[in-house]
């Protein structure tokens, strides 16, 4: 699936890695003009079937307006997307824009999570970077938001899905927080859950069962000093082989 | 506001809310600033007969690697300059250091070290051509560009 207005048409031909070179030939003008715009739709395709180097070009090319107007919160995803596969510096940007606020909502310790995991990935710079605590009114646990994946059919090339969200930070009674995803698969009237466990940061790589199926997912902020917890809204998407 | 936690697990009230709450996230997104351009190159400036980077030029060095794609043969470029002050060899060492400085500095921020170039410019291709013996902040300085 293409997201990008211009760019090419979809090449269901082409593998995700073949998608992925047309975005780099595009991106560097090999040959012929560099095409930002071309290169960040071919990008974003393979994206989207999980290919983790171009989840992070595709945050690069959000984050830095290179073949689109700026947009932090897509940065965010897909920073969030290729650090859930394992990369580390997309957890480091990940951790600059909720350290800063930049497209989701300012967080020091969703940055500090971020930060944590992108120093235990070798990520130097993130060993001693300052967070600016975040002040927050009130003492309302707030619910996280599911950002990705949201209303899509996936055609993963393995069976591992990153699921990111952005979440507000929470009141200092309530921390520390920690995450709880839930997947379900559903099946007419019948749910089935398929994946439960917890993580710290705001993206989780999830590994779906075999073959097609319909489902939905959520996330339960919790919190482990008041033993309370708030759950986001449902998000749906499907996979296909 | 929020419920009590009893057990974290797969008695979470898990489907009861499924289909009633869609998704309100999937595309809704403002960008909070409006659209930058993206810079050519990223230049750092060093104190005179200074190596070290300035602590508000550590924000440089984050924005720099945050413009760095995933492709092979994206390379980043990091030259290396010094001001017309001091010997030519002192300042050849300098440039090399200060480059290195922004090399370290940008291989602690996840680019693999195998994908930079590192030129010592010495005081040849000043960015600003100053008569020997004149110190220029704007000749001091590393400059970081890619492809």
């Amino acid at each position: 699936m293409l997201a990008a207005a211009s760019g090419p048409a979809p090449a269901p031909s082409l593998t995700v890695e073949q998608q992925f070179d047309r975005g780099v030939a595009a991106d560097l003008g090999l040959p012929g003009p560099a095409d930002p715009a071309t290169a960040l739709a071919w990008y974003r395709s393979a994206a989207n079937a999980e290919l983790p180097a171009a989840q992070l070009n595709t945050a690069v090319m959000y984050d830095s307006g290179r073949g689109t107007p700026r947009d932090p919160t897509q940065a965010a995803i897909w920073y969030g997307a290729a650090a859930a596969h394992g990369d580390a510096r997309a957890a480091y940007d990940a951790g600059q824009l909720y350290a800063s606020g930049d497209g989701v909502p300012q967080n020091d310790a969703a940055a500090r999570a971020w930060y944590a995991i992108a120093a235990a990935r070798g990520v130097v710079a993130a060993r001693h970077k300052y967070v600016r605590p975040t002040i927050v009114e009130g003492d309302t646990l707030l619910p996280a938001t599911p950002l990705r994946p949201a209303r899509l059919t996936l055609s993963p090339l393995g069976r591992d899905v990153a699921l990111v969200w952005s979440s507000p930070p929470a009141p200092r009674a309530a921390q520390p927080v920690n995450y709880y995803v839930q997947v379900v698969a559903r099946a007419g009237a019948k749910q089935r859950l398929v994946y439960a466990g917890f993580v710290d940061a705001t993206a989780s790589l999830v590994t779906l069962p075999p073959g097609a199926a319909d489902y939905a997912w959520r996330v339960l902020t919790v919190s482990h000093a008041g033993s309370h917890y708030v759950a986001s809204a449902w998000a749906t998407f499907s996979s296909k082989e | 506001m929020y419920s009590k936690l009893r057990i974290i697990g797969a008695a979470l009230p898990l489907v009861a809310t499924l289909l009633s709450h869609p998704c309100q996230a999937a595309t809704a997104s403002e960008p909070a600033t409006p659209p930058a351009a993206v810079p050519d190159s990223i230049s750092v400036y060093f104190a005179t007969g200074s190596t070290a980077i300035r602590q508000a030029d550590l924000d440089k060095l984050d924005f720099a690697a945050r413009l760095y794609r995933e492709a092979k043969p994206i390379v980043m470029q990091v030259a290396g300059s010094a001001d017309a002050t001091g010997s030519p060899e002192a300042n050849l060492r300098l440039s090399q250091s200060r480059a290195d400085a922004v090399f370290r500095g940008l291989v602690a921020r996840g680019i693999p070290a195998e994908r930079f170039q590192i030129l010592a410019k010495g005081v040849t291709d000043l960015p600003v051509a100053d008569k020997a013996g004149v110190p220029d902040e704007r000749n001091r300085r590393v400059q970081i560009t890619w492809r």
